[in-house]
């Protein structure tokens, strides 16, 4: 892969905060911003004149209603009178604003960086779920009247005939998510569930049902990323991000492999070989895979090569991927537990990351001292996969 | 290919939809004492106790040093013309009967403004430097919007 | 963090609190109207739906036959070759059996939604549309399937203009 290996400065998360996630907010999308970003400071004594420039993410404009939503939310995000850059690539854009802070540090042009993701979807009516109306094509895809389901449901049932998998199989990755979520003091959907109650939820677009999708949310979460100078100087535990990668597949998304995501795969050997990791599966300890619904946890342990094409509901059921298991996937309660204000939702498993590494994931926490973590995200027209991996 | 001609008018055609969502927005934190401000004929701006700086619209943190030690004040609702338009067309693009006079008004001490409509004057006479005053609407018919302000005029002496 | 922060911010509220006022908001309907140009490949793709035909484009380099038509093959990045009628039967790839509307309404009558590989195209190559006359616990990925159009008098160039796939 043609990417530079040399001359690239060492980056560390040093801070990170986070407001709860909710279904609907009172705070302002600036104001939710600005709880958050003030956390992240906060959690490392930072102050904002520290900050040489923000980075921020936040997917369609149409959820929060504001057209230039990133320059809306710049002053909440702390970027008054600073360099300031937003990033979108959907659902992925949480990982990827991770990605922008990195190449700005790396690049030696600045020593800390404020990274900010936001979501205030409760704003879009009549449903934030038609907002998603329009990634659809215009003229050969929304004519049908789609809606946002159909596509995960068609990319799921493809992956379930594949590899001849039933719903049971998945539902599991409903009930550990949500039970992760219990301990997590921002969550929105944690619960104790069974297979059973995932099976019996309401059904959405067969395979979908209830159970299987995360929750529209109101939320924001913020990092601080620093040079290896400038982290030593502020904490004596920075995490660093060892290595970055991100993929775009076909936008004719009725002309890709439904049942395998390619471009994840592709994100994850650019960041592996970026980071000299051979056996992915031995060297990664805990991984935060993008988890919107249920089967997209195992649709994307595969495309990260943690399991292999078929299999990983086979692990799940092993207990593999349980928090007190081999691989811990999803500590945090992901998506379909602590919540999914789109972009803020892949920076809080970069956060979780940040606090699992340092060992102050309090109730959360994974055993054996984990070293190497992943988080993923993935978006767009289901055709984007980000990728950052973080050691100690 | 990429050569090709369209070979009739009837090819070069256009496919017209629209994006059918509404938007509801939460006011906020600093916004709900803001417009309940309104609603009572004030004026309530955010005085940030670390740097000295006042904000209207009021925040919830200072923009600035970005802390949350703020104090509200209420501010006499007199300014002055920064800047002013006329507006000769609506939002479709149509000649309005009226022109709008639309103003930005700074107050003293403060960082921001309003921006509002400019009413009880005609658009020869206004000038930039001009001392308002801001008009509410009759108590029973304010809301907690922006629109609780009717407009702003001309200071009358008194 | 359960040592640094105790209690998160973020207030949540309740449909209620916002229909009874309890707290402010402002609503807004944006007028969003547009007319897309269908451009080159989609005007002749969208002409042809309305004579009935399936259209699809062949790059001769990599060999793909593709739908819907585009002016360049995106893998090779270089202009496509000829165009190609299609015929206007296919496959299965995959289907859902969805219950609610694109903004989250019930449907009493199930939609079937699927991606239909047509007929002399590449593999995994297909369509975004839907499946009629069949019932849902019938319909199998691999099921052939037949366009089913709207008579030419109602067609106009659009999609639509096939009212749905049904199993041949």
């Amino acid at each position: 892969m043609a990417f530079r290996r040399t001359g690239l400065r060492r980056v560390a998360v040093v801070g990170a905060g986070m407001t709860k996630f909710v279904r609907r907010a009172q705070e302002t999308a600036q104001e939710l911003a600005f709880h958050a970003s003030r956390l992240a400071l906060d959690s490392c004594g930072l102050r904002i004149q520290d900050i040489g420039a923000v980075c921020l993410g936040t997917a369609p404009d149409a959820f929060d209603g504001v057209h230039m939503n990133g320059e809306y939310l710049s002053d909440g995000a702390g970027a008054y009178g600073k360099p300031f850059m937003r990033a979108y690539v959907g659902g992925g854009t949480g990982v990827f604003s991770v990605i922008q802070g990195w190449y700005h540090v790396a690049s030696g042009l600045f020593d800390a960086v404020l990274v900010v993701c936001e979501e205030k979807m409760s704003s879009c009516l009549p449903h934030p779920q038609a907002a998603f109306l329009t990634i659809f094509d215009h003229t050969t895809e929304r004519p049908l009247k789609p809606n946002l389901l159909w596509i995960f449901a068609l990319e799921m049932n493809r992956y379930m005939q594949k590899y001849g998998l039933s719903k049971k199989d998945i539902a599991r990755v409903a009930v550990k998510n949500k039970r992760n979520a219990m301990d997590h003091p921002a969550a929105q959907l944690a619960a104790e569930i069974t297979v059973e109650d995932v099976l019996n939820s309401e059904v959405l677009a067969w395979p979908v049902q209830r159970l299987d999708v995360s929750p529209t949310s109101d939320g924001a979460v913020a990092v601080i990323l620093a040079s290896e100078d400038a982290a030593k100087r502020i904490t004596d535990k920075p995490v660093w991000i060892k290595s970055v990668g991100w993929c775009l597949d076909s936008a004719y998304w009725t002309n890709r492999d439904l049942s395998y995501p390619e471009y994840v795969e592709r994100a994850a050997r650019m960041a592996y070989e970026m980071a000299g990791i051979k056996e992915p599966r031995k060297e990664i300890h805990i991984v935060e895979p993008y988890d919107p619904f249920d089967y997209k946890e195992l649709h994307h342990l595969e495309g990260l090569l943690l399991a292999p094409k078929g299999e990983a509901p086979r692990l799940l059921a092993e207990g593999v991927f349980d928090r007190d298991g081999d691989l811990p996937a999803t500590p945090s309660g992901g998506l379909l537990g602590v919540g999914n204000p789109i972009a803020a939702a892949g920076l809080m498993k970069v956060a979780e990351l940040f606090w699992q590494l340092r060992g102050e994931a309090g109730k959360r926490q994974v055993p054996g001292n984990p070293r190497t973590g992943l988080a993923q995200a993935w978006g767009d027209l289901m055709q984007v996969g980000t990728v950052a991996i973080l050691g100690v | 290919m990429p050569l090709d001609k369209l070979s009739h008018p009837q090819q070069a055609r256009a496919w017209f939809d629209n994006i059918p969502i509404q938007n509801q927005y939460t006011v906020g934190i600093a916004g709900e004492v803001f417009f309940r401000g309104l609603m009572d004929g004030k004026l309530l701006a955010a005085h940030c106790q670390e740097c000295g700086r006042t904000f209207l619209p009021p925040t919830l943190y200072c923009g600035n040093c970005f802390s949350t030690s703020g104090e509200w004040r209420e501010i006499v609702p007199h300014g002055v013309i920064d800047t002013f338009t006329v507006v000769h067309l609506d939002l479709e693009d149509n000649r309005l009967e009226q022109p709008e006079l639309i103003a930005l008004v700074r107050f003293e001490g403060c960082e921001g403004g309003l921006i509002h409509r400019l009413g009880e004057i005609d658009a020869a006479q206004v000038e930039v430097g001009m001392p308002v005053e801001v008009v509410f609407r009759p108590p029973q018919e304010r809301e907690g919007s922006i629109l609780d302000i009717a407009h702003v005029r001309p200071l009358t002496k008194s | 963090m359960a040592k640094i922060v105790r209690e998160l911010p973020g207030l949540a509220l309740t449909p209620e609190d916002i229909s009874q006022r309890k707290v402010l908001s402002t609503s807004w309907v944006p007028k969003a109207e547009y007319a897309w140009d269908a451009g080159i490949a989609m005007g002749r793709y969208l002409e042809e739906l309305r004579n009935g035909r399936l259209m699809g484009v062949r790059h001769r380099r990599c060999g793909r036959t593709v739908i819907p038509p585009r002016i360049f093959c995106e893998q090779c990045f270089a202009p496509m070759d000829e165009w190609g009628e299609l015929p206007d039967t296919g496959t299965v790839n995959t289907f859902s059996i969805c219950y609610v509307s694109w903004d989250v309404k019930r449907l009493e009558v199930p939609e079937i939604p699927a991606v239909i590989e047509i007929d002399g195209t590449s593999p995994r190559v297909g369509i975004l549309h839907k499946l009629g006359e069949v019932d849902p616990q019938q319909v199998k990925v691999g099921m052939p399937v037949k366009a089913v159009w709207k008579p030419a008098e109602e067609r106009n160039g659009a999609i639509t203009d096939i009212l749905y796939f049904q199993p041949i």
